[in-house]
């Protein structure tokens, strides 16, 4: 299936959910924020929000800015 | 000297806000932050990098200070509010300094897009530091609107053309009751001192330090010059007018008459 | 919040030990600030200042040559009647006071504006006393509609109104109202207003507020110097001043310092105010409020007012009666003696002599 993640298309080869999508591109959890379908979404209910086709995910973390 | 500048429920001791942007390399940032005696430090909201993700600012940000992140990239309040609301849910606290551009020219800020931003994020319970033009009227509306501090540009972001807008940033310290804080335009530490001898509460500054030769000396070199120019402000600058009782008096004499 | 709520923050404020406290060294600091605020004007307004009075005139006549420029605004004010239910001690009007009561006719107060207008001033100030059955909102505003066509400018000196009642007067062509609160300290206007609506503090100390809600382009107002200690009197007007300029910014504030003079009642000051005072009071608040106006009434003397037109004042009045119709009908009984009876022409004069442009109209509604 196709997600799209900070405006970019991905492809999930199987099923998983948000907190091991997290984890398998490589993101330090404590690091991020997440907008699921536009909903900002607490770490502690990543694991119960399992990804469908064409979910929309915004990942964003802090940077250095003035 | 008990001399502390209150904003939200903070008492700082500090009145140089420190931005993280620009640095050569993250590394550098301790050290900067502890040169500039730093207690607010801004960072910005991105999104993060697929491929390579980001080492982590927040690691190079000394844990006691206070963090405000930035709204750049907002064009709009609306997107000002979701991008602040992201940042609250990074868990870093809840100051918020409010970024609305829309113009890429001269990256001026909207005020009137501001003020909507800053009405529904001090609804919220953001500490909300709005950045803008220099305007009376608009200054008055973020005060309305439940603004901490007000932070009018002292010359467009990263031209470091210094206080620019010097006379207008006067009439909001003396008729605005909240901090005001001169953020944008700072470039050199004298700049600095004329902001804070004018009465400026604090000055923000970014581009100055970390795009300098050195920017851990220029760190330094700014909080000397900002507490030079707050304990000037404090200690009153010098006479012109001299009382002159004794001599003739035309306005007055017939009083005496 | 209302400014009764700003006015209790200064409650308890000691004045005589703020006094005590200030050194000269104060008083040349406030003097060298490009702005001051309310505690520096009340160290312009210490016992000590007057020590420095002198600079502090210089300040005054240069803050206000920059921001008015060497001009006098000119007007008169018009008594229509003088019936009143108040029992305000001080004043000739007061309802306990026997004298002849008369108010005008619509014909009467048409033939006193246009003697008024031939002398050339274009704004007018109408004054009444309290009475819903003789001088009535309806009366008045009628009044403003026989007298919009002889002058520009038509302002209001009469009982405190409702706001909605302040509305209906910008609607009929008033753009300025003038409101005393004769004096600040609650407890000494409860002695000195018996009866009548004008007894009751809080809903006077409101009015200037209501009539800047209500559209009002100026808004004027003052304490009765020789009620109270002046210089606390003259603090207060001040943060009144300043509260309502912070507040109502599309409003010109404008205080009056008038000092109270003989009249029916022989009601004797209560406290002596020097000229010294007079000018202590107007030149701090100059420095304080640099674009307020400054209204000046013939209450004092051609002399005073000639030396006060170059340390702030803005405003004087001229070719003044204080009787109703005095100005076709010839004086009666006044509100309060005058001791400047100067015409227009003769003002005129005096002020081209000091080096002052005098202006009879300023400015002109475009509808």
């Amino acid at each position: 299936m196709e997600i799209s993640v900070n405006g970019k298309p991905v492809k999930i080869e199987i099923a998983m959910n948000l907190a091991q999508f997290i984890q398998s591109r490589g993101f330090k959890p404590q690091t991020v924020v997440i907008e699921y379908n536009g909903e900002i979404v607490k770490a502690q209910t990543w694991e119960g929000i399992v990804l469908k086709p064409h979910d929309r995910l915004e990942i964003v973390t802090f940077v250095g800015g003035g | 000297m008990n001399d502390r500048l209150k904003i939200g429920n903070q008492e700082l001791t500090s009145r140089l806000f420190l931005g993280t942007g620009k640095f050569s390399s993250n590394k550098i940032m301790p050290a900067a932050i502890a040169a500039a005696k730093a207690q607010v430090i801004t960072v910005a909201l991105r999104r993060a990098d697929q491929a390579y993700p980001e080492e982590n600012i927040l690691n190079f940000i000394p844990e006691d200070c206070i963090l405000m992140p930035n709204t750049s990239g907002a064009r709009n309040g609306e997107e000002a509010v979701r991008i602040a609301r992201m940042s609250r849910a990074m868990g870093c606290g809840d100051w918020i300094k409010i970024e609305v551009i829309s113009d890429n020219r001269y990256l001026l800020p909207d005020n009137q897009e501001t003020i909507k931003a800053t009405q529904i994020l001090a609804a919220e319970g953001f500490v909300v530091l709005p950045y803008m033009s220099p305007d009376l009227m608009s200054a008055k509306r973020l005060v309305e609107a439940g603004a901490a501090a007000v932070m009018p540009l002292g010359a467009p972001i990263g031209s470091n053309r210094g206080l620019q807008t010097k006379e207008i940033i006067r009439i909001l310290i003396e008729e605005i009751e909240l901090p005001i804080i001169v953020d944008a335009g700072i470039g050199k530490p004298s700049e600095a001192v004329e902001a804070m001898e004018m009465g400026a509460a604090a000055v923000l500054v970014n581009t100055a330090v970390a795009t300098a030769n050195d920017p851990v000396a220029m760190a330094g070199a700014f909080d000397l010059a900002v507490r030079a120019g707050r304990q000037a402000y404090l200690a009153g600058l010098g006479r012109v007018i001299q009382s002159n009782a004794s001599a003739s008096s035309p306005l007055t004499g017939f009083l005496h008459e | 919040m209302k400014f009764i709520d700003e006015l209790e923050k200064y409650s308890e404020l000691d004045y005589e030990a703020y006094f005590r406290k200030i050194t000269d060294d104060d008083i040349i600091n406030v003097l060298n600030k490009p702005s001051i605020n309310r505690l520096d004007y009340l160290t312009l307004l210490s016992p000590l200042a007057e020590n420095h009075l002198e600079a502090i005139a210089k300040r005054a006549n240069q803050d206000t040559i920059r921001n008015f420029g060497r001009v006098m605004q000119l007007f008169t004010p018009m008594y229509i009647a003088n019936y009143c239910i108040n029992q305000c001690v001080y004043c000739g009007f007061n309802h306990e006071n026997k004298l002849k009561r008369v108010k005008l006719s619509m014909e009467e107060i048409k033939a006193e504006g246009k003697l008024i207008a031939e002398t050339g001033l274009k704004h007018v100030l109408i004054l009444t006393g309290e009475s819903q059955e003789h001088s009535s909102p309806d009366y008045i505003l009628q009044a403003v509609e026989n007298l919009k066509g002889f002058f520009t400018s038509i302002s209001i000196e009469i009982y405190s109104l409702e706001e909605a009642e302040y509305k209906h007067a910008v609607e009929a062509g008033v753009d300025g109202m003038t409101m005393f609160q004769e004096v600040y300290d609650a407890d000494i206007y409860k002695e000195l207003h018996l009866a009548g609506p004008k007894s009751n503090y809080a809903f006077r100390l409101d009015a200037p507020e209501r009539a800047c809600r209500s559209g009002m382009r100026t808004v004027n107002i003052g304490a009765l110097l020789g009620l109270n200690d002046w210089r606390k009197e003259a603090f207060l007007t001040g943060v009144h001043a300043d509260y309502l300029q912070r507040k109502y910014s599309d409003v010109e504030i404008a205080v009056s310092t008038p000092r109270m003079r003989p009249s029916v009642g022989g009601f004797p000051p209560r406290v002596l105010v020097k000229d010294i005072n007079i000018v202590q009071y107007i030149t701090a608040y100059r420095i304080f409020m640099p674009r307020s106006g400054i209204t000046l009434s013939s209450r004092e003397s051609a002399k005073l007012r000639n030396h006060l037109a170059h340390l702030g004042v803005t405003k004087m009045s001229a070719g003044v009666t204080t009787a109703v119709g005095g100005h076709s009908k010839g004086e009666e009984v006044s509100q309060f003696d005058i001791s400047d009876s100067r015409s227009v022409r003769e003002m005129s004069a005096m002020l081209y002599g000091e080096g002052y442009q005098p202006i009879y109209k300023d400015w002109q509604a475009l509808v």
